[in-house]
């Protein structure tokens, strides 16, 4: 078939006819999305290899459960930055909206007596209430998030101050604040809820394949698929009755845990959590889709400050009280730390969930198996620092190279 | 769930339907302080044609698209659809009363995929007990959007879960067209389809349009290209210093009459 005009020369459409998006197989896109996480997973292994050679403790059943205990503030903080920066944002006031409103939670309960879950709504009112007012700002007045959360930073560190008082220390001994990062689930829970979840997670796949005409249930990939998570859910299952030698799974890791499952679906199956990812990956054309951007941002806003409250919380708990070392910008960047060395990109609209929840571990692991080797504080910051910038050049390296294939 | 309109399954040389009046442009004028970008311009989007609409640069075509598409408001004048005046406050409105813009950057989120380009901000949602849930229905959605892509002959979509920038700039405008057909576009407007690609890709566009045609859809089309605009245009609406100079039937006209109209020659008498 051709079109053809006066005076012009027919062009030809024939060979077009099947108008062809021949886009990347989608078996080898898989593959290589999985590829990108090598980089995390080969730092983690080696991470724990090392400090188990040097320390012969790091696979100790108590120091893993002492690990997964000390991880919530920072998995809190890396998945809240992990929601602002998909969006192309970036919030530095987080360490301090942690901070404050640990305080806040403190005073609420140590000094105004007031019952623990009226503090606690009031507390999660005033972290929200911080990051969406920060958000109006960035939204409404169309400053850079960069600018108002430095402000922010500023401020809610001073306002945590205020709240702690001259003593600069608010002790906290009730429950179940107090319990979070001391209670540890029975072994029988913690199986039940692994296996709970996997029963969830293997119904979920198997409706999803029944319902996809291009993933049939049988097949060679099918059965790969399927022994693989079963060999993962023996895996955990193992892996808690080895917690369980050092007291157990702590409650406030499996909160931690509830959270990240929660955001992960909220990021991927929600359309809030698409259009999160269509505003930072690009804007102008987000906006000509008709998503409302303002609505979009600033409910991220608020999203990230109810995980910053959430660390604020789990700080509270695992310390035992309020003081001016919580939520400091050291954990803030810890948390955009492990958000990018789980390939979040920095510039918006790209990276996974899981990846910041890994790159936190990594972190968390680092910092504890330097302290393992009671190595000075300051030895500690700077590895870590060194963990991250070699875990952003060894996850550059291999992105290039899959751009490249 | 939103499928595509059984007009849009016509094939080219199909019979297409009457032809009726999809968009009307009356008296429409912009002004932007004290420049005037468009003065009093009108015309008509029949169903079933493609119209080219052409101009030098400065003519006001730009403009008139945002008109058209929701991005601007006219400073007078007024749209009509089905005969009913409409006013867009923004680009979803013009959307909803089925005037879909394809604009020249395509309008597409690079690292979501092509499914999930197509149904931005209009996603299907997983419903239980007849109640909408706020969970994506991601298989639907899939589904829906190979259908939308084989509709307009994309039929080798290897995978729909590929992310746009993974395709060409043919294969990407491709997508952004069958957006607008799977959400049941009565106008589509194209800004400059065929700028940023080759003979091959553009090739594959005016195919499309083509398509879009035969289904009974009412094209508009801006190019600079002549040769394209002969190609695949029924009716050349030319602008010129903000004014609607001429407007020809293209199998009665000539790239020369047109070139004139363009730079303001005066016809011969």
């Amino acid at each position: 078939m051709t079109v053809s005009s006066p005076e012009t020369q027919p062009v030809p459409i024939a060979d077009t006819a099947a108008v062809g998006v021949r886009a990347t197989p989608r078996a080898r896109r898989q593959f290589g999305r999985r590829l990108e996480s090598l980089p995390l997973i080969a730092a983690l292994a080696l991470v724990v290899v090392i400090f188990q050679v040097i320390t012969g403790l790091f696979l100790n059943p108590r120091n893993l459960v002492n690990l997964l205990a000390e991880l919530a503030p920072l998995e809190f903080i890396a998945m809240a930055s992990t929601v602002m920066i998909i969006m192309g944002e970036i919030d530095l006031s987080l360490g301090s909206v942690s901070g404050f409103t640990g305080a806040v939670l403190a005073a609420l309960l140590a000094k105004a007596g007031m019952p623990w879950l009226a503090a606690v709504v009031l507390t999660f009112a005033a972290g929200i209430g911080i990051t969406a007012l920060q958000g109006i700002i960035v939204v409404g007045a169309r400053v850079r998030s960069f600018a108002v959360t430095l402000a922010g930073y500023l401020v809610w560190y001073g306002g945590q101050l205020a709240v702690l008082g001259s003593s600069g220390y608010i002790p906290l001994r009730r429950a179940p604040v107090n319990e979070l990062s001391v209670v540890r689930l029975p072994e029988f829970v913690s199986l039940a809820l692994v296996a709970l979840g996997g029963l969830v997670v293997a119904l979920l796949w198997l409706s999803g394949r029944r319902r996809s005409e291009s993933r049939r249930l049988s097949g060679t990939g099918f059965t790969i698929r399927a022994c693989a998570g079963l060999a993962a859910l023996a895996a955990l299952l193992w892996f808690i009755s080895y917690l369980e030698r050092g007291g157990g799974v702590p409650l406030v890791f499996v909160l931690v845990a509830i959270v990240a499952i929660g955001m992960w679906i909220m990021l991927t199956r929600t359309a809030l959590g698409r259009h999160m990812y269509a505003v930072g990956g690009d804007l102008h054309a987000a906006r000509e889709s008709g998503i409302n951007i303002t609505k979009v941002k600033w409910t991220g806003f608020a999203v990230a400050g109810a995980l910053a409250t959430c660390a604020g919380i789990s700080i509270l708990s695992y310390t035992g009280g309020a003081d001016t070392s919580a939520g400091t910008g050291a954990l803030l960047l810890a948390g955009i730390g492990a958000t990018v060395v789980g390939g979040v990109s920095l510039t918006g609209g790209r990276g996974s969930l899981w990846g910041a929840f890994g790159g936190a571990i990594l972190l968390e692991a680092v910092g504890n198996g330097l302290n393992l080797m009671s190595l000075s504080f300051y030895a500690v910051y700077i590895v870590e620092g060194l963990v991250v910038l070699l875990a952003l050049l060894a996850d550059g390296a291999v992105r290039r190279r899959l751009a490249s294939r | 769930m939103i499928m595509p309109s059984p007009a849009a399954m016509a094939e080219p040389g199909q019979t297409p339907a009457p032809r009726s009046v999809a968009l009307e442009v009356d008296g429409v004028s912009k002004s932007y302080g004290s420049i005037d970008a468009l003065k009093g311009v009108s015309f008509q989007l029949a169903t079933g044609r493609v119209t080219a609409l052409v101009g030098d640069n400065g003519a006001g075509k730009s403009t008139l698209v945002k008109i058209m598409s929701g991005v601007v408001m006219p400073t007078a004048g007024s749209l009509r659809v089905n005969g009913q005046p409409v006013e867009f406050r923004d680009p979803r409105a013009a959307r909803q009363h089925g005037i879909h813009t394809v604009f020249q950057d395509l309008g597409l989120v690079g690292s979501l995929s092509i499914a999930e380009n197509m149904f931005l901000c209009t996603e299907i949602h997983v419903r239980a007990m007849g109640l909408r849930t706020p969970f994506l229905d991601r298989e639907a959605m899939r589904s829906a959007a190979s259908t939308a892509l084989g509709n307009l002959g994309v039929t080798t979509v290897e995978d729909i879960d590929a992310p746009v920038e993974s395709l060409s700039g043919g294969q990407r405008q491709s997508v952004a067209i069958a957006r607008a057909v799977r959400e049941q576009a009565r106008v589509v407007i194209l800004d400059e389809p065929t700028a940023a690609l080759g003979v091959a890709q553009a090739a594959q566009v005016l195919l499309l349009m083509e398509r879009l045609r035969a289904s009974g859809t009412a094209v508009l089309v801006v190019s600079h290209n002549l040769r394209e605009v002969f190609a695949v245009s029924d009716v050349v609406i030319v602008l010129r210093l903000g004014r609607v100079a001429r407007i020809f039937e293209t199998s009665q006209t000539s790239e020369e009459e047109v070139v004139g109209a363009i730079v303001g020659a005066r016809p011969k008498t």
